[in-house]
């Protein structure tokens, strides 16, 4: 056993080597950092670098006095607004140039282009080539001057996009509709919107060395805590990956405990709620191509809110919040409980249940562990199946759920009933607490087979190790399970039960270090004090 | 990923022991619910060879689970009783295990059952079991049936149809009367432990409503330190014997006063008591306090409600019947010379010094102890009429 581990160590530190070894290995294919002044030469240039893509359109068109000065567009086609390229570029240049006076025609210097002639929101000089590819593959156009190495970049980006949606897996009934989209600037944009403030910081960074993704860190200047943006940056360079996808790709490189079934990163696709973890002094990260906002550090009560806690009076709220840290336990232990129960201590049933479980179970070929197992398993098909099924035929999926497996499995003398209604108990609390999810799933397995084992030992011992796990860990410097442990109790007001909006004067203790104060005390409305 | 799991060694192999250690050792405590068979109550009869004869009453609950659900049960008996003799108490179960395909489960055993024959020859023996063995749960109600005990787990009562289930929630129930001392095993055995006070046990017998047979709670049964029944409560006495011990809960006196045509109900509220011993010289003294409070229940005499004269002579007179209740009893405790009440443990409590040359001597000085019976009665509230129907009529 040792013997084995120490191998696999070993093995290990060669693979760190070789790790080392491809850090030094920058891979970079040679091209000339700048354009020369000859047009033919830079186009040639462009094309041996795009290829012979068919979406790289190379538009050739002269202007000027005579016509005497040649130029060229390059865009993408599908990525670059044709509308913008047409009427604002090739127009301006082409036929406008015309109307102005004949002795003003000397306009030769890409100066006079930039101001006089396009009529584009964003104009920039630039001379790097590399600069200009990605622009170029970001929607962007260029143009080409005859005679001049730098060239103009023309923001023409206009990419069909998924409008603006109600998050699916988000829903309010009371709060904004709007959720994330895949295109990273309306993303930043609606957060712009929420948060109108100069302090609002937008950092951008390319992640993914074949995909070149954009991703943003945002944040509040003033109230995050400077460390933690240190942070955020120096994990995300460390990435050196060829291409990030989603923002599960960053979430699974940049998480404190990538062996932990607990997630110690926050996603979101609301940006209200972005907003307000932003404004609590956390860091957002946006990726490019998903409408998945991370969101960091992520403790573990983060789970049991909802954005519609703050939006709707602090009873029901509270009492929801409640629901939710009930429903963990749950949809954690239920299954669990229920065979322990049925197995070892069947004195902690009160007599008329147990006779009617008894009566149930009569006849029941399998042990309770296996039978709950089993429909557990059953129940996680069905939850897989009707995520991936298209939704005509998840119809049927329900229909096959519901009644075949529940309940001709009954009649049919496979389990037993009061079984049913255990699984779908877990099944419905599990969906209240969405965010740790995946971890629930395979803990309520480990917990059925400990208590199979050891009955309601088992179940102790299980939720010993997962308290013990919880409090060793961390989400970038703060601790998971903060505020309860360490226990804050300014932050009780927003843990357990939502207090009014106007008792909550600080933002959380252990992230917002600097900047603690929300809102000037007494706030809560009343009649006007006579002082 | 790999040097991190070599990171984790010493965790990985902590848990590997764990999980060894978990599962290596088996389930010995482990029972699957159709493999039980729950038990309801038990019986002991008196055996001609003085062997324990144990009636086992097992819950059906494919007939007992339907019945809840539908009322019927489709006329199938919801429960098995099943014979068994033994060497002792033990062996009599074991046996009764024996013959049972699934294993006996006692945990929710409500009533333990002796008739009246074995209880007047001694029941000694019948304890030591159930209150050492870690399943069966202290908290059982122990009574003794007037006849065959067997006899009272065969009836087919309504409602609850399992007789062993059927008379706990008489238990509940009997508050509303309390004319039956709700004796657990734990106070049974509690009495035995102690030097004087006298072990007793409700008294449970079959009642016949025509066909149908279900078992009823009245009265008492006494026993001496030699755990040997000695005689009966009644329920009036029983009712007399709880006044001072201060477990009546409810309850209806019915009081006649001379001046009044008819007689009276009255609703007990609520009754405290206490014990007070008391040794002038060589003069041992008991006092009694008791306190009532209660409710007009019924009243069909033409009085006048508004007159507090009228209240005062329902009290005196609900005190009269309550002094009349405590006399009946402790005079059949006098008879029995059995300490029902536990004056003895009382006396201890508050002269050590005195009660240990005492202690010998109790049997005694029991029979003829003086016993000072104070009531202070309360009479509360009229209910929701303020007169009498026939002076509402006369009005």
């Amino acid at each position: 056993m040792i013997k084995y581990l120490s191998k696999k160590m070993k093995l290990a530190q060669l693979l760190k080597d070789d790790n080392k070894k491809d850090k030094t290995k920058v891979e970079e294919k040679s091209r000339p950092a700048t354009l020369s002044t000859d047009l033919k030469t830079n186009l040639d240039l462009f094309s041996g670098i795009m290829g012979n893509s068919p979406d790289f359109i190379v538009r050739h068109f002269t202007f000027g006095k005579n016509r005497a000065v040649k130029a060229a567009l390059l865009f993408m086609d599908g990525l670059a607004d044709k509308k913008i390229i047409n009427e604002s570029i090739i127009k301006p240049l082409m036929y406008d140039i015309h109307l102005f006076d004949k002795n003003q025609l000397e306009m030769r210097t890409m100066e006079d282009i930039e101001n006089i002639l396009l009529s584009v929101g964003d104009v920039q000089h630039e001379a790097a080539v590399d600069t200009m590819i990605s622009r170029l593959l970001y929607g962007d156009t260029i143009m080409l001057v005859d005679g001049y190495q730098e060239v103009l970049i023309i923001d023409t980006k206009g990419w069909q996009s998924r409008s603006i949606q109600e998050p699916p897996n988000e829903r309010v009934v009371r709060g904004p509709r709007e959720g994330f989209t895949e295109t990273i600037r309306f993303n930043t944009a609606m957060l712009r919107r929420k948060i109108n403030n100069p302090d609002l910081t937008v950092e951008q960074v390319i992640v993914g060395q074949k995909t070149h993704t954009y991703v943003a860190l945002v944040y509040l200047k003033g109230i995050v805590n400077p460390k933690l943006v240190e942070e955020v940056k120096q994990r995300l360079k460390r990435i050196k990956t060829d291409a990030i996808l989603e923002s599960g790709y960053i979430e699974q490189f940049i998480e404190d405990s990538p062996l932990s079934l607990f997630t110690t990163v926050g996603n979101t696709e609301k940006p209200d709620v972005a907003a307000a973890k932003i404004l609590e002094g956390r860091v957002a990260i946006l990726i490019d191509g998903s409408p998945m906002v991370l969101t960091v550090p992520m403790l573990f009560v983060e789970g049991f809110q909802s954005a519609e806690d703050y939006y709707s009076r602090p009873y029901t709220a509270s009492l929801l919040r409640m629901l939710r840290f009930a429903s963990f336990f749950i949809t954690l232990l239920s299954p669990a409980l229920y065979v322990a129960m049925t197995t070892y201590h069947q004195e902690f049933i009160p007599t008329p249940l147990l006779i009617t479980m008894k009566a149930a179970s009569e006849g029941t070929p399998f042990p309770a562990v296996f039978e709950i197992l089993l429909m557990g398993l059953v129940f996680e098909i069905l939850r897989e199946g009707g995520i991936r099924l298209p939704s005509p035929v998840g119809q049927a999926l329900s229909i096959v759920g519901a009644l075949i497996i529940g309940d001709a499995a009954v009649s049919a003398g496979l389990i037993g009933a009061p079984l049913v209604i255990v699984i779908a108990l877990t099944a419905v609390s599990s969906f209240l607490v969405n965010p740790h999810q995946d971890a629930l799933i395979l803990l309520r397995f480990v917990f059925i087979i400990l208590a199979g084992i050891l009955g309601a030992v088992g179940i102790v011992i299980g939720l010993l190790f997962i308290l013990v796990h919880l409090c060793s860990i961390r989400s970038f410097g703060t601790p998971y399970l903060s505020p309860l442990a360490p226990f804050t109790f300014q932050d009780m007001k927003d843990t357990f039960i939502r207090a009014p909006i106007w008792t909550m004067l600080t933002r959380p203790q252990l992230i917002s270090k600097l900047n603690k104060k929300r809102e000037v005390s007494g706030l809560e409305p009343g009649p006007e004090q006579n002082s | 990923m790999l040097y991190k799991i070599a990171k984790y060694k010493k965790l990985l192999s902590l848990l590997i022991i764990i999980f060894l250690g978990v599962t290596l050792t088996g389930c010995w405590d482990h029972r699957e619910l159709d493999q039980l068979a729950i038990v309801a109550g038990l019986a002991f009869d008196k055996h001609p060879e003085n062997k324990v004869w144990l009636t086992t009453q097992i819950i059906n609950p494919g007939a007992a689970g339907s019945s809840a659900s539908d009322g019927g049960g489709g006329g199938e008996i919801p429960y098995w009783n099943l014979s068994s003799i033994g060497e002792n108490v033990f062996d009599a179960v074991r046996n009764a295990n024996h013959d049972s395909p699934r294993r006996l489960f006692f945990a929710h055993n409500y009533t333990v059952i002796m008739s009246e024959e074995l209880a007047r020859s001694g029941i000694q023996n019948y304890f030591d079991w159930y209150m050492r063995d870690a399943e069966t749960r202290s908290t059982v109600w122990v009574l003794i049936s007037e006849k065959n005990a067997r006899d009272v787990l065969s009836t087919q009562p309504k409602l609850a149809k399992i007789p062993g289930l059927y008379i706990n929630e008489l238990f509940t129930n009997t508050a509303a009367v309390s004319m039956s001392p709700k004796v657990n095993m734990k106070d049974f055995v509690q009495r035995v432990l102690s030097d004087t006070t006298a072990p007793i046990a409700p008294l449970v017998h079959v009642m016949k409503h025509g066909q149908e047979k279900s078992p009823g709670l009245i009265g008492t049964a006494v026993f001496n330190k030699e755990l040997k029944m000695v005689g009966k409560l009644n329920g009036i006495e029983t009712r007399g014997m709880l006044w001072v011990l201060g477990e009546v809960k409810s309850g209806i006196i019915t009081v006649k006063a001379p001046n009044f045509k008819e007689n009276a109900a009255l609703e007990i509220l609520n009754a405290k008591s206490s014990i007070k011993p008391l040794i002038e010289g060589n003069n041992i003294k008991i006092i009694i306090k008791v306190r009532v409070e209660s409710n007009l229940g019924e009243i069909n005499s033409p009085v006048d409600l508004m007159l507090p004269q009228t209240w005062d002579t329902l009290s005196n007179y609900q005190a009269a019947a309550i002094r009349k209740e405590i006399q009946l009893a402790l005079k059949k405790s006098h008879e029995l010379n059995a300490d029902i009440f536990g004056f003895g443990d009382m006396i201890y409590k508050k002269y050590p010094r005195e009660w240990k040359e005492m202690k010998d001597r109790w049997e005694d000085i029991y029979p003829g102890l003086e016993v000072e019976i104070i009531v202070e009665s309360k009479l509360r509230r009229p209910g929701l009429l303020q007169d009498t129907i026939k002076a509402i009529k006369a009005k």
